[in-house]
């Protein structure tokens, strides 16, 4: 179990891109906390701004508002040099492992650079450590000579998570680290990374679309809809619990391998609306079959349900 | 007779590779066919060659792939062609991509009826709308005046799934039609699919990967595994009752809602 001491706490984060003369709001007022040794997911659609929060936390995106502390330092308005030696503390892996290695670096060179460069260590020592580095990802010691080309998807999946955790960092942050991969390498991948967060006591942020997934490798869950989180969950209750008609319509568009075919599917209908449009109610309200007047023009508040529960719903599914 | 005949198929590449070894399989008419199985295993290939669409270098080395009584690799270039289109339809992961992104939808789909059908333009957009509609993209002319960079993910899927039904084609080749979607889209292009057959008796094959989407569309269900098909029955004996190993480690694979969790 996760102890209590927070290690991230993210307050009131708002992000803001200029698209002409309007505004796109990719996230707002995004709040929550993170703790050692917790993994907290983070599910929505495409362009609901999941991976945009990644990048704030991860300082590759500065916040329009708002505020990010990792272990009591405020640093989104940290100065460059300060931050360049801070931003050590998290790392990411990424959805498409190829393309976040270079074609021509040795497996090896991959994984010492951060020590490397960080730390200092001699190359040799570095080298040592990435041997201990594979082992820790399952992979063996003769990697280290090889080109990312020849290894597969998930082979390359786990040397990227190797070189994310050389440097201890605090907290991971795991943007679709699966999405691309197959079904029986994602698992592998998941179970490891479970391994990891508890072994070395970090936070970890895991980004997916998979509800179901993310619920197996995650102790909370956050459901993003349009920039906004708009409920907070339970992973292990998730599926008994959840109030919010975004999050049924989640649970409702995953098809079962189980399924009965004769079931009609409950479709979400539309499509999210447009991040450029601000809306003055409900960000789910247009496609929300319980929507009343109150919910087109006044934002609900996320509000404490027990627990870590949480939802965002003028009309919470009755429990 | 089956729609539909793959006898102990052998896809070969230039290198001496088997990417297809010794496949059989049969579809009937009105019948949905779903080949699952992980990345590299042949899936694509396999439907590549039903179209006759094979990358350079690929080749049907041995066996037979009969659609309505006639051998498709012994027809000629310019057969397969009227083929193509006419007979076999295909939708691809990424509709978006096979689109020209600086046509209009119209002009790009009134083209594609008429390559098939003597038709006057008038005529071609009556039927792409028509078309639209039953996709359930109720404002059919908005999208036909739209640029394919206007269209959301989900809206081109359908786009592409209407064009590749509008010749009414035998059977229909979709190859990952839902993996570039998020979850409720992806919901809605299955409906789509699903209706194409209820209402309009379409023959589908479906290449994926989703094993909750194959076991919610197929009514039988094709296993491959490193070019071989290691198992292929009806959905219920995939699904409820695999014998192969792998079959069950695969649908094992899958994460379940109610499944177990590895974190604590």
């Amino acid at each position: 179990m996760p102890d209590n001491a927070v290690l991230l706490e993210i307050k009131n984060v708002s992000k803001e891109f200029p698209v002409k003369k309007k505004k796109l709001y990719a996230v707002s007022d995004v709040s929550f906390t993170l703790s050692r040794g917790e993994t907290l997911g983070l599910v929505g659609e495409s362009g609901c701004g999941k991976s945009t929060i990644a990048k704030m936390i991860a300082g590759s995106l500065p916040v329009t508002s708002g505020s990010i502390t990792l272990d009591g330092v405020e640093y989104t308005h940290m100065k460059k040099k300060e931050f360049a030696k801070f931003r050590r503390s998290i790392q990411m892996v990424f959805q498409d492992p190829l393309s976040s290695f270079s074609p021509r670096m040795r497996i090896g060179t991959y994984l010492c650079e951060p020590r490397v460069n960080y730390d200092h260590v001699s190359k040799d020592e570095a080298m040592a450590e990435a041997e201990e580095l594979l082992a820790k990802v399952g992979l063996p010691a003769e990697f280290l000579m090889r080109y990312p080309h020849e290894l597969s998807g998930g082979q390359l999946q786990r040397v990227a998570i190797a070189r994310a955790i050389a440097i201890s960092p605090k907290i991971l942050i795991c943007d679709e680290a699966t999405g691309a991969l197959d079904v029986s390498i994602q698992n592998q991948i998941a179970k490891l990374l479970v391994e990891l967060v508890e072994e070395n006591n970090i936070g970890c942020l895991f980004i997916g679309h998979d509800l179901a997934l993310v619920r197996s490798v995650t102790q909370r869950v956050a459901i993003m809809y349009l920039g906004r989180i708009v409920e907070f969950l339970d992973s292990e209750t998730l599926q008994e619990e959840y109030m919010h008609p975004y999050t049924e319509a989640l649970l409702d568009s995953i098809f079962d391998v189980h399924c009965d075919q004769d079931e009609d599917i409950k479709l979400l209908a539309g499509e999210a609306p447009s991040p450029l449009v601000v809306h003055n109610g409900c960000p789910f309200a247009q496609r929300c079959e319980y929507c009343t007047e109150q919910c087109r023009y006044q934002l609900p508040e996320l509000s404490h349900v027990n627990g870590t529960h949480y939802v965002a719903c003028f009309n919470p599914l009755k429990r | 007779m089956s729609l539909l005949e793959v006898k102990n198929c052998t896809i070969r590449y230039q290198n001496g590779t088997s990417a297809v070894n010794n496949v059989s399989f049969s579809v009937e008419k009105g019948e949905i066919v779903s080949l699952v199985g992980e990345s590299g295993s042949g899936k694509t290939t396999m439907v590549r060659a039903i179209l006759g669409l094979l990358p350079p270098g690929g080749k049907v080395t041995e066996g037979e792939i009969i659609l309505d009584g006639r051998n498709l690799l012994s027809l000629s270039e310019r057969e397969q062609e009227e083929l193509r289109g006419k007979d076999i339809a295909m939708i691809f992961q990424d509709v978006g991509a096979s689109m020209d992104p600086i046509k209009l939808i119209k002009s790009q789909y009134v083209e594609a009826i008429r390559t098939h059908e003597r038709i006057s333009r008038e005529e071609s957009y009556d039927k792409a709308t028509d078309m639209l509609k039953r996709m359930h993209l109720t404002d059919a002319n908005r999208v036909m005046a739209s640029y394919p960079f206007e269209l959301s993910g989900g809206m081109k899927q359908r786009v592409g799934i209407a064009m590749g039904m509008t010749a009414q084609p035998k059977l229909l080749l979709a190859d990952e039609p839902t993996s570039a979607l998020d979850v409720t889209i992806q919901a809605q292009v299955v409906h789509e699919l699903r209706e194409l057959r209820d209402k309009y008796g379409a023959t589908i094959i479906l290449v994926t990967h989703n094993m909750g989407v194959a076991s919610y569309l197929s009514d039988k269900i094709g296993v491959m595994k490193t070019s071989q098909m290691v198992e292929f029955g009806t959905r219920d004996e995939i699904i409820i009752d695999p014998k192969e190993q792998y079959t069950k480690d695969l649908i094992d694979a899958v994460p379940k809602m109610g499944g177990n969790r590895f974190a604590r």
